[in-house]
Order: structure tokens, then sequence, then C-alpha cells
């Protein structure tokens, strides 16, 4: 008998097709406000979801955005200092800025030293004088041309 | 109300609430009979027919039509439905034919099963088929769909799927043979 069976002949299929489940009453008309309301839920639950996701990020690229504006403020000041000195330099208010003593370089230094030599030793005619006088023969004093 | 219609009005600013409680009512039935013959149980049922709803809901916006809306919405249901059973399977730490036999218990203990004692044995040989199994048997036995929608909802093969129902089909066979 158990050899008979076949679940493809017409009368069992559509016996065995049968729902035979049922459904508590009223189901499908609770089922649309049941969707409605998690609809709205999982709309709010999305959102707030993803600033939770995004948060941390958002710290983090905070961070670094206030990391890079510390860097450029304390760089960029810097370099804009050194830079601008540079740059409106034309030769003229370099020359002026030397002059009035605002620009040190080594060059101006070495003729400012030697200046200052000069300016300290300066040595007074009665000294020359006495320096001829002692030092140099008469022959060698014969010898030079003072013009007349 | 068509398809197209459907997703025309579901387009209209404001009007995307009211076109998908139009798109519930259409298909909501349908597809919890798709899930119940899967999962058996009424309360495994609802919970799955909520988060396909949902699911569908929030993917809408994004739908573009490659598909018809009920083949679309029948493939959420169905993976739905096979990733519950995969989670309550590992949650449960049970083998695939332990958890065939917990949903053989569920269907005996059901208080929303009124069929006779052949429709009883018919539906435990089908949920002690493995689970892609059971869709694709459940596809075509009882929803007479072809091979080439099923295909579409589950992503496999045709050929893939005759095979499928031919072994799911000897099955089921065997057991009632065995049973009756």
């Amino acid at each position: 008998m158990n050899s008979k069976i076949n679940i493809e002949e017409p009368l069992l299929k559509s016996h065995l097709k049968e729902n035979c489940y049922t459904l508590p009453e009223g189901y499908f008309g609770s089922l649309k406000e049941e969707i409605s309301k998690a609809t709205t839920t999982e709309k709010a639950n999305s959102k707030e979801s993803l600033w939770t996701l995004l948060r941390p990020q958002a710290a983090l690229v905070g961070a670094f955005a206030i990391l890079f504006v510390i860097a450029y403020g304390v760089f960029g000041l810097t370099g804009s200092l050194e830079r601008g000195s540079v740059d409106s330099l034309t030769k003229s208010n370099a020359i002026s800025l030397i002059e009035e003593g605002f620009i040190k370089s080594s060059f101006i230094d070495f003729f400012e030293s030697d200046s200052a030599i000069t300016s300290s030793t300066k040595i007074s005619q009665d000294e020359l004088l006495d320096y001829i006088n002692n030092n140099i023969d008469l022959v060698t004093l014969s010898s030079l041309d003072f013009g007349e | 109300m068509e398809e197209q219609d459907l997703l025309k009005l579901f387009r209209e600013e404001g009007n995307e609430r009211y076109a998908f409680n139009l798109i519930v009512d259409k298909f909501s039935e349908r597809l919890y009979w798709h899930i119940r013959k899967l999962v058996a149980s009424h309360d495994d049922a609802n919970d799955i027919l909520q988060n396909t709803l949902v699911k569908a809901w929030n993917a809408l916006p994004s739908f573009r039509e490659e598909s018809r809306l009920y083949t679309w919405l029948y493939r959420i249901a169905t993976n739905e439905s096979l990733t519950f059973l995969k989670k309550a399977r590992l949650k449960s730490f049970l083998s695939l034919s332990d958890y065939s036999r917990q949903l053989e218990n569920q269907l005996e203990a059901d208080a929303y099963f009124n069929g006779d004692e052949t429709q009883r044995l018919f539906r435990k040989a089908v949920l002690r088929l493995p689970d892609k199994q059971r869709a694709v048997f459940t596809m075509r036995y009882y929803d007479d769909m072809k091979y080439e929608e099923i295909s579409e909802i589950l992503g496999t093969s045709v050929g893939a799927l005759k095979a499928s129902y031919h072994h799911a089909f000897q099955k089921v066979q065997q057991f009632l043979k065995e049973s009756v």
C-alpha cells in the first residue's frame, strides 16, 4: 500500500496543498499598524544609529582639524614673517636699512669695526712730526718731495 | 492597483507611506503563507514578515524594477526566512536533523495547525528537508512557481534547482512511504 503513495497524484496533491495552518483572528488587520509603527521607529533609529556610527569618526576629524589649524597658525605665522622680511626688501630699502643700522651684516660690521679703529686712533700733527724726527734719517728726509 | 501604479504612487512625494500601505495590503498575505511554510510557527513567521516589510520599506526607494515587485518581495522574504533558520539553528547549537526535529515538535504543538494526519505527516516531511531545499520544494510544489522564477528569487541556476527539487521530492515521498 505504501508503494502506491505518489505526492504528484492530482487528488492527493490538492489535499496536501490545502492550507492547514490558521492564524490569530484579525492578524492581517493589525499587521499594517505594526508595520507602520516599525517603519517609523526604524527611520528614527537609522538616523540615530548613523550618528552613533559617525560620532567617533567626526571626533577624530575634529581633532585633526584643530591640530591642523594650530600647526598652520604656528608655521604660517613664523613663515610669513621670514618671507615678509625678505620679500619686502628692495635694493634701495636694504641700503637704507643698512645705513640706518637696522640690518647688520658681516660686511658692514667689518667697515664699522674699521672705522671704529680709525676714529679711536687719531694722531695729532705734533705726534706725527715727533715720530718722523725720531725715526727717519736725514737722507730719507731730503728725498721726500713736499711739493714746496 | 497594479504593481507599476503602486510604484509610481510610491515615488510621488508625500505619498510614500500611503503607497506602501497599499503594497502591504496587496502582498502581505501571500508573503506570510510563503514564510509560514518555511518556518512552521506563526510567531516566527510574524517576526520574519515584519522584518521583510521593514526591509522592503527601506530598500524600495532604490528598487530599480529589474524584476517584478512581487518577485523582489518574495526574494527578501525567502532570504529573511533562510537567515532566521540558520541563526536559530546556530543559536540552539543543534545539527540540521536535530533542528528539523525541533521544527516538527513545534508543528505538533502548534495551536494554529488544523490539518489531518496525512497533511501533518507531509508537513513534517517537508520540515525535515534542508532549509534551501525546503524553500525550492515549497515554491515549486505549493506555489507552482516556474523554475525561472525560483531561480530569480534564490539566485540559483535552473539546472541546480531541478536537481534540488528532485532530491527533495524523493525524500518527502520516501518519508511518507515509511510513515503511512
